[in-house]
């Protein structure tokens, strides 16, 4: 995706841009024993896996490839989002948990696993999302854990439209950065690692999350808990606003664009599990707003005008592919980059056989296929040819 | 090095007048342009790396899907998306070289100058050390497979480029034809230095509720553990056809799997499908040939090849029919 000879200006901390697509130190192929296997519906489940060597060098963003059973069926391995890091007492990293939905052959297998059985899990691989811009994660790694980074690696590519200046020292009283985690169903998988990097690095997240009924709203608590504001929306109104989760996010941005921020458009907002009636974006202001709608001072941010400047918003989305770029339609309507997180049919993960393309807009040049293992599985949404992709 | 072992068995395997650390390379398209790996395993330690097919210019390939999984093999039809020769001497080779690859180069041509034309683009460049003639990628519609699927397109193919360049010249033979051992004759008397066996299966799948073929080529090579009997056979045939080397393939996924097609008659093997399932597969494939070696008491891996031992038979005609 990037020529090797031109430093990645998009490349996210930490990582070293080669021909091929971006490697993060040495993907390790572990046998992982699965520590525990929760099944969550007769659809999902979570599995937790002994994997220390991947832990430790994931990104929010990434994946593994999972041989679902020992033999030759089914050949392949699957690609699954790094979920959660697990750790020991002690605190140190001992493994990860990846949400699966059980829709064929391996991801059956990988639903009747039971503790003890083990797994061959290989991985961190593919880019990882791109830290949010202007916060301290960009500026001194900490939004990603354990990952040296310059400022200057951190510059956001998609932000580009709103982000402040990495490294530019905030105005005083500046509006924190926020994050606009959206997800889908089972695209919840890459979120809650990058909620946890938003959330210790000072960034305003909010989880906007749509699945079909209340009770298929998984972990939405787990994202509350730890200070995430949980926007819900479920397709038969069971829980949070009725319809898609779109439709929260178009009044999120609405709300902001209005001159008010994320934060109190989605006040009262439900979290998933208690459901309320009121849990649509109510447009109401709180006092802790972080966008007021104002440019950041010393930013260079160029804002359309009519488009409010505010404090670096940034969009990570994960579901279906008519959601991903409704959102990344959405997103560029108001004058942001969303990033997503695509899933096509892999054969290996490391870019070896070509099988995951997916097609691209790059500046200057023809749309192309890229490879979703190496290039991504993050793209800038408004890079990628939807109209092309299966779903 | 221990009392038990005083000398370790010599993997080095011969293709020509190439000489390879260990039979084992990886196969054209299962491992990229080779740098993809290169965190993953240290490519100067493996025979070669076969690169992916390489046209003159630069193609985009088949869209997606372009692969279907089926029992114990897996179907493609990626249509050789490909950055094309001039990028790849200039972006990928001088990597390749920095890592110590033994580098093969899988060319492909719409038409018999333009394999010459590759070839002789890769003669002036430092870091290729054979050339790999593809004629048998069932998945495109110009080039390739028209050349493979006829005795005298093989021919004339090969010396073609034969005569545009000193590197060693290896045909990759297309299992879709009724006789390989004729196709790996034509290719020997044409000036070829070693022929590879085999390409994909021709193959199709599909989606019976949606009546939809599952990959949108319609039709893709098989490959994988499914066809390895039948690319064993193949190499079996050749070996007694002709006298050059053979580098065989087919669904290798272990030592014991790749050990039937040396035994068969191949003089190094390529493997494919099982480096994506497992891309550390070539440390265990080295140290299960070392072990296997030093069971069965053999010093030089090529002492090994064309082995088979037929109980009692050796001179029975090959059986062809089901009688």
């Amino acid at each position: 995706m990037w020529p090797a000879s031109v430093p990645d200006p998009a490349a996210p901390a930490g990582l070293r841009p080669t021909r091929s697509g971006y490697t993060l130190g040495m993907p390790v192929d572990v046998h992982a024993e699965v520590l525990s296997n929760t099944r969550l519906s007769p659809d999902y489940n979570v599995l937790a896996l002994a994997a220390p060597e991947i832990a430790r060098q994931a990104k929010p963003g990434q994946f593994v490839m999972i041989k679902t059973r020992l033999g030759l069926e089914p050949l392949l391995r699957r690609p699954f989002s790094v979920f959660e890091l697990l750790r020991g007492a002690d605190g140190q990293l001992t493994g990860i948990t990846i949400l699966n939905k059980r829709i064929g052959t391996g991801t059956g297998q990988l639903y009747d696993l039971v503790a003890g059985d083990r797994v061959d899990v290989l991985g961190p691989l593919g880019r990882p999302f791109t830290p949010v811009a202007g916060s301290s994660a960009s500026a001194n790694s900490g939004a990603f854990t354990g990952t040296g980074s310059g400022a200057g690696a951190a510059v956001s590519s998609h932000a580009a439209s709103v982000a402040p200046t990495p490294g530019a020292p905030d105005a005083e009283g500046a509006a924190a950065p926020a994050a606009w985690l959206v997800a889908g169903g089972v695209g919840l998988a890459p979120f809650a690692t990058m909620a946890e990097s938003l959330l210790a690095a000072g960034v305003e997240t909010t989880l906007f999350y749509g699945a079909r009924r209340a009770q298929d709203l998984y972990y939405a608590d787990w994202f509350a808990d730890r200070g995430v504001t949980v926007v819900t929306a479920t397709e038969d109104g069971s829980a949070g606003a009725r319809g898609f989760v779109t439709a929260p996010l178009a009044a999120a941005f609405a709300a902001r664009t209005a001159g008010q921020g994320a934060g109190s458009a989605i006040a009262g907002s439900a979290i998933a599990g208690s459901a309320t009636a009121n849990s649509a974006i109510t447009g109401s202001a709180l006092a802790d707003s972080a966008h007021t709608g104002t440019a950041r001072a010393g930013t260079g941010t160029a804002v359309e005008s009519g488009v409010p400047a505010a404090a670096a918003l940034s969009i990570y989305v994960c579901g279906p592919t008519p959601m991903m770029r409704a959102v990344s339609d959405l997103a560029a309507q108001h004058g942001c980059d969303a990033e997503v997180s695509l899933e096509q049919t892999m054969g290996c993960g490391l870019g070896g056989c070509y099988s995951c393309v997916v097609r691209v807009r790059e500046d200057g040049r023809t749309p192309h296929f890229v490879r979703s293992c190496v290039a991504g599985p993050i793209f800038r949404g408004r890079d990628i040819v939807w109209e092309e992709l299966a779903h | 090095m221990t009392l038990e072992h005083p000398t370790r068995p010599d993997l080095t395997a011969r293709l020509g007048s190439l000489t390879l650390a260990n039979p084992f390379i990886a196969a054209s398209g299962c491992f990229g342009y080779g740098v993809e790996y290169a965190n993953t395993v240290d490519l100067s330690t493996l025979g070669g790396v076969c690169v992916k097919g390489l046209f003159l210019a630069e193609r985009e390939g088949h869209p997606p899907p372009r692969i279907v999984e089926t029992p114990a093999g897996m179907i493609n039809a990626i249509g050789l998306q490909g950055i094309g020769v001039h990028r790849f001497v200039h972006e990928r080779l001088p990597e390749l070289r920095a890592l110590g690859a033994t580098v093969f180069v899988n060319i492909c041509g719409n038409n018999i100058d333009e394999y010459a034309e590759i070839a002789r683009i890769l003669s002036d460049h430092e870091g290729v050390h054979a050339i790999e003639l593809n004629i048998s990628c069932p998945n495109i519609k110009e080039g390739g497979i028209q050349f493979g699927c006829s005795l005298h397109g093989t021919h004339d193919v090969v010396s073609a480029v034969r005569k545009v360049t000193t590197l060693p010249v290896m045909p990759k033979l297309t299992p879709n034809v009724t006789d390989v051992a004729s196709f790996a004759r034509a290719a020997e008397e044409a000036g070829a230095d070693a022929v590879s066996l085999v390409n994909t299966f021709l193959a199709l799948a599909i989606d019976v509720e949606t009546r939809k073929p599952k990959i949108s080529n319609v039709l893709g090579g098989l490959s994988g553990p499914a066809i390895r009997p039948i690319a064993v056979r193949m190499v079996y045939e050749c070996r007694k056809a002709v006298k050059i080397p053979i580098i065989g393939m087919g669904g290798i996924t272990s030592i014991s799997d790749a050990l039937e097609f040396v035994i068969a008659g191949a003089d190094a093997v390529q493997v494919g499908t099982a480096n994506f399932v497992d891309p550390f597969i070539w440390g265990k494939l080295i140290d299960g040939l070392r072990d296997y070696m030093t069971r069965h008491d053999v010093a030089h891996f090529t002492d090994l090849i064309g082995t088979l031992d037929i109980p009692g038979a050796a001179r029975k005609a090959p059986a062809c029919t089901n009688s």
